[in-house]
């Protein structure tokens, strides 16, 4: 293999290993975070890809399909987190691999019926619609390089939302700790504020300083507790978390 | 449900079973035939899942490695003895979720279910992609095994009838069977296991080695399904061991209610019965199973198994848990 088209399958790899990225970060905050285990993921894929085509196909314009896209499977999400996953969140994951198998059917067979089984492409905008030439007889198309520009973007600013942003520390305050209890529940608890965890005012300000300020120690939410408990009162919350290795040095 | 009224139900459903070859339609009696292959199937993966705690999503892999071994083991022109061929494949099936469990039993959760789904997908592949089998097209059994001892022969195979009812005969001794080792200490044991296997640590159980004894002989009673299925049919592909098999027989198993064998027999019958019926019915057939499954889990938390209890507490006008 030349170098040329060494560096095509590099791309391609590349390319394509982002989208797949987006995918599965989709996927690890609804498992990760949610505790849902949704096999119908690859279904919601697939729905944004024919989203994608009927809309370019109305519209006339990948753009216009984008803008409208994206609310369209946000509203989408919501009801279907309204209709069928917020009754099962308290059941056996189990039961979620069936009801999502079932959506998956469905999804499936609605995507048959309402667009048919032939292989559609869209249209490429105008201004994507060209390729940079590598050698002689081998180019790369510049749409599939801003396909990857795309998802990088998207990565960081999904990392900034997650670890910079209070609505991202709130949602990994939601992620499981090593009891299996959400680690908010232990502080917004502790204060009788759990009614507030979703809502607004002081009291969820309150919270919300405490989460972060533990978050940024790395303090484990139960310590905290402990300390209160024991009448530990002065002072910072709880020491930084060590580093087991730590401890074993002489 | 009272012991006696579930003993009278589970006694006309398996009348009305053995009833089926009267119908003298050789399309139902394979279709009966068939579910009640998956239903042994299905009890012994749940086994695992409902009474063990153990998540496989490689079941499939021990159903075909039997099913491949009655088809290896059985001479081409003649037929093979019955009750050589029986045991050989269902001890292969054994040996292999013997092996295969002492490397995934050292996992759990979620982990588990990837590890297993890996090893079922590795031997999805010996048999694919090697000349072993015969590939992707799979290789068939020209004669049924005959059960003659010593010349006499009790029954005969190649005999849809017969076959059926060695096929119903088997599923009652297995559901008798697993429903006597859950009695047993040992089954006590993986049912504590189930619910907190830490606990039983400290009691002094090795739970590793229940574990490990729950997995092979679920591998087995697993093995014993795919060697019916492969009498059944007379040909194996490849595909008896891929991931949609096990999916589909994890999804019975949930289907029925985990954690009860006369579940697991009535969801393999439910999800066989929805595919064919659906399937006649119309070309869109997965809409209507699809619906049914969300339904099914919205509205009847505990699966299939749950309905009884419910029927009971309605007409007794109690709460409805």
């Amino acid at each position: 293999m030349d170098f040329a088209s060494f560096l095509i399958q590099t791309l391609n790899s590349l390319q394509y290993g982002l989208l797949l990225f987006l995918v599965a970060s989709g996927l690890t905050l609804v498992f990760g975070i949610m505790g849902i285990i949704n096999l119908a993921h690859g279904s919601f894929y697939m729905i944004g890809a024919y989203l994608a085509f009927v809309l370019t196909s109305a519209t006339g314009s990948l753009v216009a399909a984008i803008a409208l896209g994206i609310p369209l499977a946000l509203a989408f999400g919501a009801f279907l987190e309204w209709a069928l996953f917020a009754h099962l969140y308290k059941r056996d994951h189990l039961e979620q691999v069936l009801l999502t198998y079932g959506l998956i059917l469905i999804f499936e067979q609605l995507r048959s019926l309402l667009v048919g089984d032939d292989v559609h492409g869209v249209a490429i905008p105008d201004f994507l619609d060209a390729s940079i030439q590598l050698t002689e007889v081998m180019s790369y198309p510049v749409y599939r390089l801003a396909i990857s520009v795309v998802c990088i973007v998207l990565a960081v600013a999904l990392y900034y939302v997650i670890q910079r942003t209070r609505l991202g520390m709130m949602i990994r305050a939601g992620n499981d700790d090593e009891h299996g209890q959400p680690r908010a529940d232990h502080l917004l608890r502790d204060r009788g504020h759990r009614r507030h965890r979703l809502g607004v005012g002081r009291a969820r300000r309150r919270a919300d300083r405490r989460l972060r300020r533990h978050l940024r120690q790395g303090a484990h939410p139960r310590t905290v507790r402990h300390r209160r408990v024991c009448g530990d009162g002065g002072g910072p919350a709880v020491a930084p978390r060590r580093h087991p290795q730590e401890r074993l040095r002489p | 449900m009272n012991a006696q009224a579930s003993l009278i139900l589970k006694l006309v459903a398996l009348a009305l079973v053995a009833c089926v070859p009267l119908s003298g339609e050789s399309f139902y009696i394979e279709i009966v035939g068939k579910i009640l292959v998956m239903a042994i199937f299905a009890m012994s993966l749940d086994l695992l899942v409902g009474f063990t705690g153990l998540v496989s999503f490689g079941h499939a892999a021990y159903f075909g490695i039997a099913a491949y071994a009655v088809a290896l083991l059985s001479p081409e022109y003649e037929a093979a003895n019955l009750w050589l061929v029986l045991p050989a494949s269902v001890s292969l099936s054994a040996l292999a979720a013997f092996v295969i469990g002492l490397f995934v039993l050292r996992t759990k959760g979620i982990y588990f279910i990837m590890v297993t789904l890996a090893f079922a997908q590795m031997a999805y592949f010996i048999f694919h992609d090697t000349p072993l089998g015969g590939g992707s097209d799979g290789k068939y059994l020209n004669n049924k095994p005959s059960a003659s001892i010593f010349g006499w022969e009790p029954f005969d195979l190649s005999n849809e009838v017969h076959m059926f009812y060695f096929i119903l005969v088997m599923m009652v001794l297995v559901y008798l069977f697993l429903a006597r080792i859950l009695q047993s200490p040992f089954g006590r044991a993986l049912v504590g296991i189930k619910s907190n296997e830490h606990r039983m640590q400290s009691l002094g159980y090795f739970t590793f080695r229940y574990k490990l004894g729950a997995f092979t002989l679920a591998g087995a009673l697993g093995g014993l399904a795919g060697f019916l299925y492969a009498v059944l049919f007379g040909f194996v592909t490849p595909e008896l061991l891929s991931w949609h098999e096990s999916g589909n027989v994890l999804l019975m198993v949930i289907l029925g209610g985990m954690g009860n064998l006369a579940g697991a027999i009535a969801g393999a019958f439910a999800f066989e019965a929805m595919r064919e019926v659906f399937a006649d019915i119309t070309k869109y057939w997965q809409l209507l199973m699809g619906g049914v499954i969300v339904a099914v889990v919205l509205f009847l938390p505990g699966g299939l198994a749950g309905v009884p209890g419910r029927i009971k507490r309605a007409l007794q006008g109690g709460e409805v848990k």
